[in-house]
């Protein structure tokens, strides 16, 4: 994955924890402001994500449409919004799966050891190394697009780095000699692995996935850019910028603005992310 | 050496079977028929062109025919020939027009796309990731290192329409949109103009990778000792920076860029699309779309055969840089 690869941001420890702070703050304020904003703003101007205001297209920031509308006279803050919680959703199960299924396959292999193991790692590197995108752009163009699909397409490839980090953390673990009391005292396999093994690498499975998430959130707009995610009317943020590109000689807002709401979430999500993995991946130096 | 690339080579054969069998599944599953037109096609009619291209066998038959055709099996009238070349068959869609035709002629597009995006990347990268280390925690370093950041979280296909926005409907300096070409001597090249944006959509999200990744692995170098005997040795900083520690610390740069490839690809499906340019990826979604079998097909398999000898070739470059690494 493209986001696991991932350097520290800042030199000094201070700035650091600062910058880190601001950076939760904001994804925070973009989570809550996508849960609530699209509520306010029914009550402010009556507009729900497709219903039009005819007598004004593509007008620009006003009172009554705090972003101005795009070419259907669709209000662009409710739809930036509510394509935030489109956009944030789909990042956020797309995670859930892929930490699911990664954590468990990773678990099993590592702890299973010997055969089962090299069998289980290498149909992970044969996945890995296949072309996944091209796969899952022709399976998102093949087929009926639905949310459910492209919940499936992004999952399924995702969780190949979570089973090798999982696995890794496993193999290092199963020799401790906690697991091996647990096993002296009668411990099952499946009881050992849930007790033991997975709650000791949930910090860097939660770290890993915290920093997926907006890996996913990115993969989710990239596909709805092509047409191939989420359907219209209904917007997420990569709807609304490959319809911002549409109209963008006429109302540059349509493309800046979810430009930047997307850039500042994934910024911040990223070295939120990051700041957990400091903390939690033993592999990492401290600077 | 020379055994290890050919073990590889051989093992992407079954690689690209598997990816291409994938495809296939998916292709002859998918609703739709490559030849629904607006206006409705008379039964006859329909019967006749899935007779033409063997829809009408079952899929079984369909996917031996097509292997065996990638193999170099061609029917020519009742006799079944053997060439030495794959035979990807023709395009549903664009009538008249073979696979490989439409490849050949999308394939440079996309290529020169890609190659100078990546050499601007790595140029770009190395360069700023040298500067920013070897002034390690001063203002250049800073800059740079927030820049990265930034240019890691700005996805191309929002820097895309960003830059044309900026350099062709404000600025007037740069087209916003198709290729151009210039006659060039007897070659026809690309105007640089037309290629700027979309090479540096293509590439800021590797600027900053590369960018980042060199940083840190030059600050690591810089702090062995080889580089203070370097320095006991009166060798000058140029040559410490680059003879001595960039040397050292190149490899994690050579290792990202195996995936950085495969991004790469998918990168220029959405840069095509922004900017209009019919390379290689613009073709594989409009296939998708026009359910023209064949050309998904044809296009898959060069993708994935290129992606796997690109990576082939990362690793081999990594041997030649490090000569601690063996491979047999």
């Amino acid at each position: 994955m493209l986001f696991s690869i991932q350097e520290s941001v800042t030199g000094k420890t201070r700035d650091r924890s600062v910058f880190v702070s601001a950076s939760a703050i904001v994804a925070i304020v973009v989570i809550l402001s996508s849960l609530i904003g699209p509520f306010v703003l029914r009550f402010h101007n009556g507009c729900t994500y497709e219903s039009q205001d005819v007598s004004r297209l593509l007008a620009g920031p006003s009172w009554l449409h705090p972003l101005g509308t795009d070419i259907l006279g669709r209000d662009l803050l409710v739809r930036l919004l509510y394509g935030g919680r489109i956009s944030l959703a789909v990042g956020l199960v797309a995670t859930l799966i892929a930490t699911a299924i990664g954590t468990v396959y990773g678990a099993v292999a590592g702890y299973a050891g010997s055969r089962t193991d090299a069998v289980m790692m290498r149909i992970v590197d044969v996945i890995y190394s296949l072309p996944y995108m091209i796969l899952v752009v022709i399976l998102l163009a093949l087929f009926e697009r639905s949310l459910v699909l492209l919940f499936m397409a992004i999952g399924s490839v995702s969780w190949l780095t979570m089973a090798r980090i999982v696995r890794g953390q496993v193999l290092s673990l199963k020799n401790e000699v906690f697991v091996e009391a647990a096993r002296a005292t009668g411990a099952t396999t499946v009881e050992i692995l849930n007790r033991h093994l997975i709650p000791n690498v949930m910090g860097i499975v939660i770290a890993y996935s915290a920093l997926s998430l907006p890996a996913m959130v990115l993969q989710e707009a990239f596909l709805s850019f092509l047409g191939l995610g989420v359907q219209p009317p209904v917007p997420s943020w990569g709807i609304l910028v490959s319809e911002g590109v549409q109209a963008m000689a006429v109302q540059p807002m349509l493309v800046i603005a979810p430009a930047v709401l997307m850039a500042i979430t994934l910024f911040s999500l990223n070295s939120f992310g990051e700041s957990l993995l400091d903390r939690f991946d033993p592999l990492r130096k401290k600077e | 050496m020379t055994l290890f690339v050919l073990r590889r080579l051989l093992a992407i054969v079954p690689m690209v079977v598997i990816v291409l069998s994938i495809t296939f599944l998916l292709v002859s599953f998918a609703p739709g028929s490559p030849f629904s037109r607006e206006r409705q096609l008379s039964p006859q009619v329909e019967a006749r062109l899935n007779a033409k291209y063997g829809f009408d066998e079952p899929r079984w038959k369909q996917y031996l025919r097509f292997m065996g055709r990638l193999a170099g099996w061609t029917k020519q009238g009742n006799e079944t020939v053997w060439r030495p070349f794959p035979d990807f068959g023709d395009s549903l869609k664009y009538q008249d027009r073979r696979v490989s035709e439409i490849i050949a002629e999308a394939l440079p597009i996309s290529a020169i796309l890609g190659i100078t995006a990546y050499g601007i990347a790595v140029l770009a990268g190395i360069g700023a990731g040298i500067l920013a280390a070897s002034r390690k925690g001063s203002r250049v370093d800073r800059l740079v290192t927030m820049a990265a950041t930034a240019g890691v979280s700005i996805p191309n296909f929002v820097l895309g329409p960003l830059l044309v926005l900026l350099f062709s409907l404000t600025l007037y300096v740069l087209p916003p949109a198709r290729l151009e070409w210039v006659q060039w001597g007897s070659r026809k090249l690309p105007d640089w103009k037309s290629l700027a944006l979309p090479c540096i959509t293509l590439s800021a999200v590797y600027i900053a990778y590369i960018a980042r990744i060199t940083r840190s692995s030059m600050i690591e170098a810089l702090g062995k000792d080889f580089i203070r005997t370097a320095h006991a040795k009166g060798a000058s900083r140029t040559r410490i920076l680059f003879r001595h520690a960039l040397r050292s610390s190149i490899l994690p740069v050579v290792s990202f860029t195996g995936p950085a490839l495969a991004f790469l690809l998918t990168g220029t499906v959405v840069v095509e699309t922004i900017f209009a340019i019919p390379g290689l990826g613009r073709y594989l979604i409009d296939a998708a779309n026009n359910r023209d079998h064949f050309l998904l097909l044809g296009i898959t398999a060069f993708a994935s055969l290129s992606l796997m000898l690109c990576n082939l070739l990362v690793d081999v470059l990594y041997a030649i840089l490090d000569p601690r690494i063996r491979y047999r």
